[in-house]
């Protein structure tokens, strides 16, 4: 029953993968009017681009020239970006450990802050304290990223010298050795201290701005789901037995819950992509979203599709994992 | 209008700033104390005063005309957006609702294909499809945002179609179309209308976000995005060319979560009863 259950999202997960496949060949080759020279570049000569549709195998149906894209993605090949002059695959798996890192620091500061004022929202409803947090969450919703980065610069590093300009390490100090790619964890394996807090005073700029817009989901999901279960009888029978509000808040209600907040976390890391978009150009974060905005500048078509493309494909996955252990924890929702 | 108003005291904070917001965009290039796109090399990265209230940018131009003339853009994509991504994710949303079977099927496997892409990821590989101009980024948002009025549409529809008074109109005989017209479109309109309120503050700040990723606007519209993007070299010099920008995006996108927040406790029945 359960691997029943869980094959079958896996098969989904491939047909959304499969499908996620066309729609980037479509951008990348069906869209532009002209693909070669858009993956050849700006600067390249005509010569150059009629080369590159010959090797690119630009000719043909469009289905033979799918079967190709295809072809070359199962085998990783994602294409040279013109502006790195490396294969866009190579880039990637240089740039992807610094995103995921930033994400994941993120999205524990989210759930931190997050939980805590949403609980408190609702089990205080309609006090002042209630208003705060709602408000916040408000205007963190209405925040654009990339102008609380450029504040948080200016405050942080040129007011206040609190907070590094940007980068992940300080100049000079080497990072620690590879293996999972995430200075921090790398660095605290290694027993690195100092770089590990010097990782951590570097992470926590772009991990708090990232992480304004998913607090602010964080907090209405849980405020939400909180008023929700309050209002259930089985919280009056356990008022009814005498136990405080604070014990029937904490023991019977956050547990229950929490479910929902758990099943929109996949969908808070798109956010969290898009976010990295625009604020790791800004605070120098050598990741993804730097290296996905240097390419929409330079017009670097292959990076941009590549880019594009993985970072689909995490969020799909990351989703189909929310859905799948949403499912092994709650039997009611196998069948759906 | 006057119980939208009396429902809280943030409505009225929230209407005057929608309004304001929607004068700028219709009068701000006629208002503006300064050509928006007028530069005064002179004038360079002046800070705020009493003739440039917001200060000047890096060609002299007059920051506060600029933000105020940037409304338009703003308010024309988001309703250039909006228009294109209802009409079609209600069409398409009503049509796999009405019909089912496998319409419904390949409807939404296709806006499911949509929804697999994190917003401002698939809006940018469109843009940069396309090419970097305001026109393609009203193209690129209205893809992005189809699949959700898609969605909306089609649970709308499903539930409606189960109701008594649609049941009704079926048994007289009434074709589909005219049952989706009269029936059942005067039921979702409130509904859209929340999301729709909702969504324009979004589609604002992702025009932004995508002019300053360098794929909307270009140079010299005052955009805010824009704009941002080009303060970035100013950040400790000339805060202001960043600050201003930044904050009438923030109160735009701000006021219109806020009415769409303000008009789903207006119009949903059961909140208004649990107030009652």
């Amino acid at each position: 029953m359960i691997a029943q259950f869980v094959l079958r999202r896996l098969l989904g997960l491939l047909a959304v993968l499969a499908a996620i496949s066309v729609m980037t060949f479509v951008l990348a080759r069906v869209v532009p009017k002209d693909p070669a020279r858009l993956i050849a570049g700006p600067r390249a000569n005509q010569q150059a681009v009629e080369a590159l549709r010959e090797r690119l195998g630009l000719n043909g149906t469009i289905v033979e020239q799918y079967v190709r894209y295809i072809g070359g993605l199962l085998q990783g090949d994602l294409g040279l970006s013109f502006s790195t002059k490396r294969p866009v695959l190579q880039d990637i798996q240089t740039f992807l450990p610094a995103t995921a890192e930033l994400t994941i620091a993120a999205l524990l500061i989210s759930l931190l802050i997050g939980l805590p004022i949403g609980i408190a929202s609702a089990a205080w409803k309609d006090s002042p304290l209630d208003y705060a947090g709602r408000f916040l969450s408000t205007l963190g919703l209405s925040l654009p990223p990339f102008w609380v980065a450029l504040v948080g610069q200016l405050v942080g590093y040129y007011l206040l010298s609190l907070l590094p300009v940007g980068g992940r390490l300080s100049q000079g100090m080497s990072p620690p050795p590879t293996l999972t790619g995430f200075y921090t964890l790398d660095s605290a394996l290694a027993g690195r201290w100092a770089t590990l807090a010097d990782a951590l005073w570097h992470l926590l700029l772009p991990a708090f701005v990232l992480s304004f817009g998913v607090i602010a989901v964080f907090v209405r999901i849980t405020r939400a789901s909180m008023l929700d279960v309050l209002h259930q009888d089985y919280i009056r029978v356990a008022r009814a037995k005498g136990l405080t509000y604070n014990v029937v808040v904490l023991r019977h209600a956050v547990r229950n819950a929490l479910t929902p907040v758990l099943t929109i976390l996949g969908l808070q890391v798109g956010l969290l992509m898009s976010g990295s978009f625009l604020i790791e150009s800004i605070l120098q974060w050598p990741g993804l979203g730097l290296y996905a905005a240097n390419a929409l500048l330079a017009a670097d078509y292959n990076a941009t599709m590549g880019v594009t493309l993985v970072l689909a494909t995490t969020y799909t996955a990351a989703n189909a994992l929310v859905d799948i252990a949403y499912g092994l924890a709650d039997p009611r929702l196998r069948a759906a | 209008m006057r119980r939208f108003l009396r429902q809280s005291r943030l409505n009225g904070l929230t209407l005057g700033l929608v309004i304001l917001i929607l004068l700028a965009a219709l009068l701000g290039e006629v208002a503006a104390p300064h050509p928006p796109r007028k530069q005064n090399l002179a004038n360079r990265l002046q800070p705020p005063s009493a003739e440039h209230w917001f200060g000047t940018d890096d060609y002299g131009r007059d920051i506060f005309s600029r933000v105020l003339s940037g409304a338009r853009i703003s308010i024309q994509v988001a309703v250039v957006v909006l228009s294109v991504a209802v009409t079609l994710g209600t069409l398409i949303g009503a049509l796999a609702g009405l019909l089912g079977g496998w319409v419904d099927a390949v409807l939404m496997r296709l806006t499911d294909l949509f929804l697999a892409f994190p917003a401002l990821v698939l809006a940018s590989a469109i843009g940069a499809a396309l090419g970097s101009n305001l026109t393609n980024t009203m193209l690129a948002l209205s893809m992005v945002y189809w699949p959700w009025y898609a969605r909306l549409a089609r649970g709308q529809v499903m539930a409606l179609a189960q109701r008594d008074f649609v049941q009704a109109a079926r048994a007289m005989g009434m074709p589909d179309a005219s049952i989706l017209r009269r029936h059942m479109l005067r039921n979702i309109l409130p509904i859209l209308l929340v999301q729709i309120s909702l969504d324009v503050g979004y589609v604002i700040l992702y025009t932004s976000a995508l002019s300053f990723l360098g794929l909307g606007a270009q140079r010299p519209e005052p955009e805010w995005g824009l704009m941002l993007n080009d303060s970035r070299k100013f950040v400790q010099t000339a805060p202001w060319t960043m600050f201003y920008p930044g904050l009438a995006l923030t109160l735009a996108v701000l006021a219109f979560n806020l009415l769409g927040d303000g008009l789903r406790d207006y119009l949903d029945p059961r909140l208004r009863n649990q107030r009652a």
